[in-house]
């Protein structure tokens, strides 16, 4: 293998974590066409990471578990290999490779990782090229190391199962699909079982923000199934920015500690947010589903505990 | 009273509150006060949006746990266990429902729902209806005779911020839910603070 330019010496740090990238990359993408995307070369350098962690070869990418499954951090990663991750991405896409640097890399571990990289990018190809829809693979692959079943289920099931309300375009915005009574019940059985997956232990402070979530999209599936998508895709967004400090490799503590002061602001604007949908929807909602007596009733109790709570201090 | 206006139904106040609140006659009421029950976002969220929120939490929570397969009766003992402040209203509902684990889940659900509408309508229509004042007067001579008569010092400030409305607007009555320490000290309120009258929530007529 050609060797590298000399100050590659000085700045890379994690030399077989360079290596591997290069190496994918001009396996996967070797004329740096569009078809191998940013989401391609995260989803498929994590298999890889996985998969020679099993062979005793760590490379230690700097990632975390983010929206769209395991992400590479770039900020970190530059640290690490000492060159930009735009050196191999952009935009959406991933670029040429020609030159793979193996300098500071045994000869050992340039062997396991090529071989495990031919290995990965085999499994996805039929003939010389990727099958069709491989990125639905890819992810079904990556996220099999998902931490929690959650993600699973809200990535993989939850999110193609509202994915016709997505607002990407016109069409969709003036005239947002129907709802069959199927889709409502399947959506439905499927929050279900988010709420019993959800993973209270290690993300307990979400915990109730979460169950009012899931209200507020049963309310808006009700009442405005236009808006479902985008009330997913914030909460996933608030979920995942706690994910990602609870789930995370080779990051460090400077970009952690950003992350959770970071979160902490980010839950305020994301609760004030839901609460106003929230406010809006039970309008419509008590104004149009009038209550039956018995559940009058029930709310009546709650007004007699609610009153007596508020008044353990004494009354003005 | 705000409390009682908010949390209707059950409150023997209530009836007598919303007909404060709805009659004709301003109503004012003061930032402490009013941030004691609303909160400020940089103080906190106060008392009626902290109890909604304890009480609705608890509710979705007994609902998650019915659906994920748990026994109703596990519910409730699982309620005292944590001394939720809805255990004995969800043991009474679980005693009473005859149907199955799903019509009990859409009734608590509904109800929970309503509950919290109806709060969050309620706090809407106050904040039409109700004037907020600042004091920026520490009357220290006039807390100094009232706090030998009323014990509470919260109350003895809620007093003053009445008095300060009343030096702006005459003929100011203050109502109070509170009989002992407010109400009761009408006389020695009305002789030294411009307001006209203290009245006991259980007086006013409906």
């Amino acid at each position: 293998m050609p060797d590298p330019h000399p100050w590659v010496v000085i700045l890379a740090r994690n030399t077989r974590l360079r290596f591997a990238v290069e190496c994918l990359l001009r396996e996967a993408n070797p004329h740096g066409k569009k078809f191998f995307k940013v989401t391609h070369f995260y989803k498929m350098l994590f298999l890889l990471h996985m998969g020679l962690k099993e062979r005793g070869v760590d490379l230690k990418p700097p990632y975390c578990w983010y929206k769209r499954g395991p992400m590479l951090v770039r900020e970190e990663f530059v640290r690490d290999v000492g060159v930009p991750l735009s050196t191999y991405v952009d935009k959406d896409s991933t670029k040429r490779i020609t030159h793979v640097s193996c300098e500071g890399v045994s000869r050992e571990d340039q062997y396991v990782i090529q071989s495990e990289v031919s290995e990965i990018v085999e499994k996805y190809k039929e003939g010389n090229y990727f099958r069709d829809g491989y990125i639905k693979e890819l992810l079904h692959d990556a996220y099999e190391y998902a931490p929690h079943d959650f993600q699973r289920v809200f990535s993989r099931m939850f999110f193609p199962a509202i994915e016709h309300f997505k607002p990407d375009d016109k069409q969709t915005r003036l005239f947002p699909p129907a709802l069959s009574d199927y889709e409502r019940t399947n959506i439905e059985k499927l929050l279900d079982k988010l709420v019993a997956l959800y993973p209270e232990d290690e993300m307990g402070e979400l915990y109730d923000t979460f169950l009012e979530w899931e209200d507020t999209f049963r309310l808006s599936l009700i009442h405005e199934p236009s808006k479902v998508y985008g009330l997913a895709d914030d909460f996933w967004e608030i979920f995942c920015k706690l994910l990602r400090i609870r789930h995370n490799e080779n990051i460090s503590e400077k970009t952690l500690d950003w992350w959770v002061r970071s979160f902490q602001n980010d839950l305020s604007e994301y609760e004030g947010k839901l609460e106003r949908e929230r406010e809006r929807l039970l309008e419509i909602h008590i104004r149009e589903i009038p209550p039956s007596e018995g559940v009058l009733k029930i709310a009546d109790g709650m007004m007699a505990v609610a009153y007596d709570l508020a008044m353990q201090k004494k009354e003005r | 009273m705000i409390i009682g206006y908010i949390f209707q139904r059950a409150d023997r106040w209530s009836t007598p509150a919303k007909a404060v609140v709805e009659d004709e006659e301003g109503n004012h009421s003061s930032d402490t006060v009013w941030s004691e029950c609303f909160g400020t976002t940089r103080d906190g969220e106060g008392k009626c949006n902290t109890v909604m929120k304890e009480i609705t939490h608890e509710f979705r929570r007994a609902i998650a746990k019915l659906n994920e397969g748990t026994l109703p009766q596990k519910v409730v003992d699982f309620a005292y266990g944590s001394r939720w402040r809805t255990r004995e209203l969800l043991e009474n509902i679980i005693k009473e429902h005859a149907g199955d684990c799903k019509e009990l889940v859409d009734k608590l659900r509904e109800a929970s729902r309503w509950f919290e509408g109806e709060c969050k309508k309620r706090k809407a229509s106050l904040k039409k209806v109700v004037i907020v004042h600042r004091r920026h007067e520490p009357y220290r001579r006039l807390y100094d005779i009232l706090e030998k008569s009323v014990r509470d010092p919260d109350d003895v400030e809620v007093i003053l911020d009445a008095h300060f409305v009343g030096v702006k607007i005459r003929g100011i009555v203050l109502i109070t839910g509170d009989k002992n320490d407010i109400a009761s000290n009408e006389q020695v309120i009305c002789d030294n603070t411009s307001i006209a009258e203290v009245k006991w929530l259980g007086d006013v007529r409906v």
